[in-house]
């Protein structure tokens, strides 16, 4: 490949990891809007179908993004000078720890938020609070708390701690994807090299 | 299509910002209707139809401007020039400078949420009241001066920060290679 397809190639992943996080980060509203019971009570099956169609396009997403993003990149970037399978080692390192560091940058701001919010809830009279309220609650209720938790910031802890993971460089993520690339650019380096 | 490298660059980055538009619109496309729907009930999404139609537009917008990168970059850096193709690989030189550069515009990012953060974080320090206002105010006044440390550290090239991402970079370089490569030099039947 080029080095402006490995660039694409990267810029490719990159794109896929956000929009699959912000859709991701989303499917709390849709659970909430599709099976909430609101004023107008939605129909069932449209929340089935809604909720099906936003784990499809996820999906979609990854595959065509993440694993299958060759012939977009080829079609993005155009031809040029193949490089050494050395040098597409090397450019898919700085090309991914950049972009990647990046998409951690821009998630970060938000992540402050979170990250400040899990301290408070690991503060001391915070903790100590807690722990009197598990002597007197019921199991019900403390079922019913934890749950709520969850189900109110587990897609932003869940961005926080990707975004902390890009900025440290995303190190295993990375070498997952370079052995992953070179051998899916096998084919096409040799189809090129002919 | 032969490119030069600028021009495949910014053909590159054309289509990272329509598909991020994209991607924000199908958010609306899905939930607003969703929202109308449960929320207000039929009617309502009948009389938000005309605002709906915003998506579509949007949408041919997009794929015009993938349909015409090729000429909007033409227009922007103008024909490729055959010394272009023949560039020699940018060495681990470049590496320092191009961290600094993804700071950079991982400050801007950093700025322009300094500026919201620092809005609301006045907001409550005018409106002083019960308990619970207190903890928001301290809280929103923390994340304010979080993201004005960071940004400031990000706009200053944060040059320990882009030393250890650079050394880190060279390791995974000098780094053992699971699968062995295959290309020209070493085909693989």
């Amino acid at each position: 490949m080029t080095r402006m397809q490995i660039i694409a190639k990267a810029v490719l992943s990159a794109l896929g990891l956000h929009v699959a996080l912000t859709l991701a980060a989303n499917t709390k509203n849709l659970l909430h809007m599709a099976f909430y019971r609101a004023p107008y009570d939605p129909p069932f099956l449209l929340g089935v179908v809604c909720l099906g169609g936003y784990t499809a396009l996820i999906a979609i997403i990854l595959i065509c993004f993440l694993f299958y993003n060759n012939r977009p990149a080829r079609w993005l970037a155009g031809n040029g000078q193949i490089l050494s399978p050395a040098q597409h080692r090397r450019t898919l390192i700085t090309s991914c720890r950049l972009i990647l560091l990046l998409l951690g940058l821009f998630l970060l701001p938000d992540a402050v938020k979170t990250i400040e919010g899990l301290i408070f809830l690991l503060w001391p009279p915070t903790i100590r609070a807690t722990f009197n309220w598990l002597l007197t609650a019921s199991l019900g209720e403390v079922a019913e708390s934890c749950l709520a938790l969850l189900y109110s910031h587990l897609a932003d802890w869940l961005k926080a701690a990707a975004a902390v993971y890009l900025i440290l460089g995303a190190p295993q993520f990375i070498r997952w994807h370079i052995n992953y690339s070179m051998r899916r650019c096998a084919p096409f380096v040799r189809e090129e090299s002919l | 299509m032969n490119r030069s490298d600028m021009q495949s660059l910014a053909r590159i980055v054309i289509f990272a910002i329509a598909v991020y538009i994209a991607a924000s619109q199908f958010i609306v496309v899905l939930l607003l209707p969703l929202t109308l729907l449960t929320e207000f009930g039929l009617p309502e999404l009948r009389d938000n139809i005309p605002f709906l139609l915003i998506i579509p537009v949007w949408l041919i917008v997009i794929s015009l401007l993938l349909r015409y990168s090729d000429r909007i970059v033409a227009w922007l850096f103008g024909p490729p020039s055959p010394d272009d193709s023949s560039r020699p690989e940018p060495g681990a030189a470049c590496l320092p400078a191009a961290f600094r550069i993804a700071c950079l515009l991982g400050g801007f990012a950093f700025l322009y949420r300094m500026v919201n953060a620092i809005t609301s974080s006045l907001g409550y320090l005018i409106a002083k009241g019960s308990r619970q206002g207190v903890i928001h105010q301290w809280s929103h006044t923390v994340t304010a001066l979080v993201i004005l440390a960071i940004g400031i550290y990000l706009l200053c090239g944060a040059p320990h920060f882009v030393r250890w991402h650079v050394k880190k970079t060279l390791e995974m370089f000098s780094e053992k290679q699971d699968n062995a490569p295959t290309g020209p030099e070493t085909p693989r039947v």
